[in-house]
Parts: structure tokens; sequence; C-alpha cells
């Protein structure tokens, strides 16, 4: 008798789990697919590593010691060289300036002193101030399997940022970043002891300047974010751990959004704050992978969903400057499942989105208030969150140790120790305005609150 | 106790003659009007918000109006139509124990009616606010202000008017001349 009682229980209590369970009823919907973010990883096992050091003359001053500063070129490109050989299975020099050339093997050990940057050739041959950082660029395109990293100073004119100059540099990137590529950048203050030349005039001209001490160089890689982050990491683990040592790093890519958050169903109840709190709350993943909030509340209620930049945004890339929440709401008097019948609202912008350097807030809610809605109903809404523009965090980084032109002899009159880099800010404004026309609207998240609106 | 029977006969009637509507409009919301009829369509144009009700996804307040009628409205009805026969049927037999005892001294119960009738008018725009704006009510959130208004005093109108006919004919003969206008009946009446 108690057996049968007991199963009794347990099959009463199995079908009304069951029925329980089945109390979705969500409205009809199509939910947009999750983008394939992220890096055109190429699993070739024949990954060349191309090495470019920029051969002009500034670039000489890097080789020799300035008594009493810290030397990182020496230290860095030594290291970079070993680097690059676990990125790839093969790895390949090049110095260029006024052209391209291999560097012989033998002559690999000399870039970290000042014999390389001198120049052997005819004074008219001589040109080494003039940097075509383009060329290595262009061959980048030509074979995107490879990696690239270019060693320079990017001390760049004018003249060199407009027109065809220009062109030269952002055709082969456009296409660079196409393909799923990025480039990175990391900009290292090194010791200086040596000429900079080619520093513009007011009035026109040039000017050179032999008092700095102090100068950052850019290690630049062309490759998969993964490589571009490996090369980062070790420079950083190996060289950067003390605090006085400066370096910056920034990522130009078409893709800084680092994951949908949906896919790995890495949103939790915890993302909207406090809901748990709410009468008969349940938090659920759909079949398609949507997080549902499920409860009732009163009109009172503050909706916050919020999510940190560090789990969307790749780090030290341009960030995200603009959302777009594309939202719908469903209504229905009845709120029982079985006579559930969804009506689409009007409501277009339900919600409001606002930016901190940490975190992603949107105010669920804000535009059309809780108070709008009628009580006593059931209302399904869906957003989805969309990554709508590039930010310029990239160039904010850089901007402390970039000069214009126009300021540029001024800078160089006040006799500075640290030396700023020309025309850097709008280099990296170049880059990223080439990434942000490749940059598409990226689906971040979508979320789904199921709820009954009470007194 | 035959004059107090027949005063509220007379109180009756007098509720009747206007009341009847408050019945039939009770009557019709409990037994839901249906979104093609009058008093829908009427709510529709002028009580409702249409723009907030369209904006949630209803195509009118028709879709909606079933909860509306059959719970907020016929609940408000029915508490004004008791509220209504009470106070009338109370001072048909309160009348009967006024202590009139000299010529001219019924007058002076023209305040003790005018201060219930204001009490039965304030409880009539009470009732009728509370209905319109309770949490209690979903369906009340589709009011606009001016249609509270409207309600209001669409409730004043239809229960004040009975409420007086009926007061009028049912106050005891002696004590009509506490009442507006109940001094001007036939003597015989």
């Amino acid at each position: 008798m108690v057996i049968r009682f007991v199963s009794f229980l347990c099959c009463f209590f199995i079908f009304f789990g069951i029925s329980y369970a089945k109390e979705d009823c969500n409205p009809e919907f199509q939910l947009a697919k999750f983008p394939s973010i992220g890096q055109v990883d190429s699993e070739s096992e024949d990954k060349p590593v191309f090495i470019y050091f920029d051969k002009s003359l500034s670039m000489q001053g890097y080789t020799k010691d300035q008594p009493g500063v810290n030397n990182l070129y020496i230290n860095v490109i030594d290291d970079l060289q070993q680097i690059a050989e676990n990125v790839g299975n093969k790895t390949f020099y090049h110095e260029f300036g006024k052209s391209i050339k291999p560097i012989k093997e033998n002559k690999i050990s000399q870039v970290i002193k000042p014999i390389f940057y001198e120049c052997t050739d005819a004074a008219s041959e001589c040109n080494n101030q003039e940097s075509k950082i383009h060329l290595p660029f262009k061959i980048a395109k030509a074979n995107p399997d490879g990696t690239y990293i270019i060693v320079t100073d990017l001390f760049l004119s004018s003249k060199q940022l407009v027109g065809g100059t220009l062109n030269q540099l952002t055709k082969p990137l456009k296409s660079i970043l196409k393909k799923g590529k990025s480039v990175g950048i990391i900009g290292v203050m090194s010791s200086f002891n040596g000429t900079i030349y080619d520093i513009p005039k007011r009035e026109g001209g040039t000017v050179s300047y032999t008092e700095a001490q102090k100068r950052p160089f850019y290690i630049i890689i062309i490759g998969d974010q993964k490589e571009i982050n490996q090369i980062k990491k070790n420079l950083e683990e190996q060289h950067f751990t003390d605090p006085e040592d400066k370096f910056k790093f920034s990522l130009i890519t078409s893709t800084p959004i680092l994951q949908n958050l949906n896919e790995k169903k890495l949103i939790t109840e915890k993302y909207i704050k406090n809901i748990s709190n709410a009468d008969s709350f349940r938090f659920d993943y759909s079949d398609q992978g949507l997080p549902v909030y499920k409860f009732e509340t009163n009109k009172k209620r503050k909706l916050n969903f919020s999510i940190n930049n560090n789990e969307i945004i790749v780090q030290g890339s341009t960030g995200v400057s603009d959302f777009n929440i594309n939202e719908k709401l469903w209504v229905s008097q009845e709120t029982k499942c079985k006579k559930i019948n969804w009506k689409k609202s009007k409501f277009e912008t339900i919600s409001q989105w606002s930016q901190t350097d940490n975190k992603l807030a949107v105010q669920l809610f804000k535009e059309v208030s809780l108070k709008k809605l009628f009580r006593g109903m059931r209302y399904f809404y869906l957003g989805e969150i969309y990554a709508q523009k590039p930010g310029t965090i990239s160039e904010e980084t850089f901007r402390e140790w970039s000069i214009r032109p126009s300021d540029a002899e001024e800078f160089k009159e006040g006799n500075p120790v640290e030396f700023k880099t020309l025309n850097l800010e709008k280099i990296i404004r170049i880059l990223n305005s080439v990434a942000n026309d490749e940059f598409q609207p990226t689906l971040i998240a979508s979320i789904a609150l199921d709820f009954n609106l009470t007194k | 106790m035959k004059n107090i029977i027949q005063s509220i006969i007379y109180g009756l009637v007098g509720l009747s003659i206007f009341g009847w509507f408050s019945v039939f409009i009770t009557v019709l919301s409990i037994s839901d009007p249906g979104p093609d009829s009058y008093i829908v369509g009427f709510f529709s144009d002028n009580i409702m918000s249409s723009e907030r009700i369209e904006n949630l996804g209803f195509d009118n307040f028709a879709e909606i109006s079933s909860s509306f009628f059959t719970t907020l409205f016929f609940h408000m009805n029915l508490t004004l139509i008791i509220i209504t026969a009470s106070t009338t049927i109370g001072w048909c037999i309160v009348s009967h124990f006024l202590n009139i005892d000299a010529p001219g001294k019924a007058k002076i119960y023209a305040i003790h009616w005018l201060i219930v009738s204001a009490i039965f008018i304030g409880l009539v725009f009470g009732i009728t606010w509370y209905f319109t704006s309770s949490t209690t009510y979903p369906a009340a959130e589709g009011i606009t202000t001016s249609g509270q208004w409207l309600l209001i005093f669409m409730s004043l109108l239809i229960y004040v008017v009975p409420y007086y006919l009926g007061v009028l004919l049912g106050t005891a003969r002696f004590a009509r001349s506490s009442v507006l206008l109940a001094n001007k009946l036939p003597g015989g009446f």
C-alpha cells in the first residue's frame, strides 16, 4: 500500500514537473544568428614570420646607450627574434627604407648595433630618412598567411599621409583587415642617443634634433589576433615588468568585438541587478540559446542589465562607441500558457544604454517605462544588443606620444628629453578609419524577459 | 408603518424613473457588451487612451474591453446602485422620524437633507474615483484623465438624479419642506 502511494506521489510530481517545465510559451520570433566573431586563425603548418627593420638613420639612436636610461630597444629586439621563431616555423628578416632588402643571416645580429643603420652607399642613394612603411603592408596583403613584424620609429611626415602615398598604406591594410587579420601596435619608450631627422619647421623645411634621451619605437604586428596577443604577452612578461617602463598597445582590427555572450551561455541571472529577488523568478536558456528571465514584478522595478567591457571588447582595440538595441515587446491579456495570445507591441525603442570605462549598462524599460504598461498582463521582451560603431580608444592611448607637425618645431625648441612621434595620432586615426570601414555591426548579446506585471 | 412602506414604494418609483438606466448598464457590463456594441465604441472614443492600447499591440479598446466591463465597470456600478438605493430608502425612512412638531420646522431639516445629499454626492465621486484609478483593476490603466472626469460626471448624473427623484417622492409628507421642491408636489400625493 505504502509503495503504491509513493509511486502515485512520484507520478504526480513528475507529471506536474513536466507541466511546469512546459510553461514556456514564448511568442514566435526569429532570433538573430550569432555572428562568427573573431580571428581567422589559419592552421597552416607552414607559417612564416617576416620581420622588417626600419633602416632610417633616425633609428640609430636606439642602439646607442644613454647613461642612466634603460635601453629597451636592444633587449626587446634581441628577444623579438626569439619570439618570432616561436610564432612561426620560419623567420625571414628584411630591412626597409627607400626599398626592401633581405638581411643576410650573419647580419641579423647587427640590427641592435649602430653599424646596421649607417649608410654605406653614395650620398644621393643614402636617403635613408625615407621610410617606405607601406611596403611590408603590401607584401602582407599578397601573402596573408604569414605574420609580419615591423620595427620602426613611425616618424612619418605629413606628405606620407596624404593622397597616393597614403593610399599605398591604406589599400593593402583594407585588404588585410578584410581577410580577418589585425594589426597590433606596440609602442615602447626606450633610451635614445642619436639624431632625429626630418622634424618639420613652421616656415617649411626640416630640422634635426640631438638632445633627446628617450624616444618611443614601435613594433607593428600584422597577423591573427591570437599571434599578436601572444607576442605582446611575451614582451610584456619579459620586458615591461618595471613600472617605470612605458609601453602602449593598440589593436587595429575590424572586429573589436571579443565574443557573442549567448554563444557560450555566459549571461547569468546576475547580469540584471537584483532580479533574482523578484517574485516567481526563474532563469533559463531556451533551446535557441536565448537567456530568459521569468518573473513577476510591479511597476517600480528597475531593470538594469550590464556587461563588463572586457567580456565583449578585444583588449587594446578601438572599442565600441555606439551600440544599438533591437527590441521587441509582446503583450498578452492572458497570463496562463494555455490561453496565451501574444500581440506584438508597437514600441521600437524601449531601453537606453550607456557606457563607462568598465561596463556597458542597459536600462531596460527606460524609454518605455513599466508605468506605461498595463497591469495584469503578461509581457515578453526580446532585446538584441549590437555593437554599431567602433570607438577611438587606441587614438587616445597614443595621444601622449604624438606631436603634430605644426607643433614640432616649438616642441623641439623646448629641448625635450623625451621626444614624441610625429603624426602618431594621425597615423593611428588613419589605420582606425580603415578598420572602421570594414566594421560590421555585431550582435553581442540577446536577452529575453518574460514577466507578469502585478500591482 | 403603513406610511413608511408607502414612502419606500414612492422612493423606489422615484429611483426607477431614471435608475433603470444604471441597472441596465450594470447588467450589460456583467454580460460583456461585446466589441461591436455602442457602449464599447463610446468608451473607446471618449474614455480610454487609444494610443496606449494600440502601442501595446492591440487593435483598439474593443479587443480588451471584456475585462474592463466584466470587472471594473460592473463592480463600480453595482456598488453605486447599492449606495444610491440605500441612501434614498434610508432618507425616506428617516424622514418619518424627524421631530417636526411645529409649522415651518421642516425647513430646518433641509440642512440635514443637504448634508446627507452632499455625503452621497461625495460617495459617488469617491467610489468612481477609486475604481477608475485603483491598482486593483488593471483595466483602469487605459483610462485617460479626461475620461476619468467624464466617468465621474456621468456617474454623478446617473446616480444623483435618481437619488433626488427618489427622495423627492419618498420623503414623509410632513417633512417635504426639507427636500428641495418637494413641497410643490400635490397635497394628495
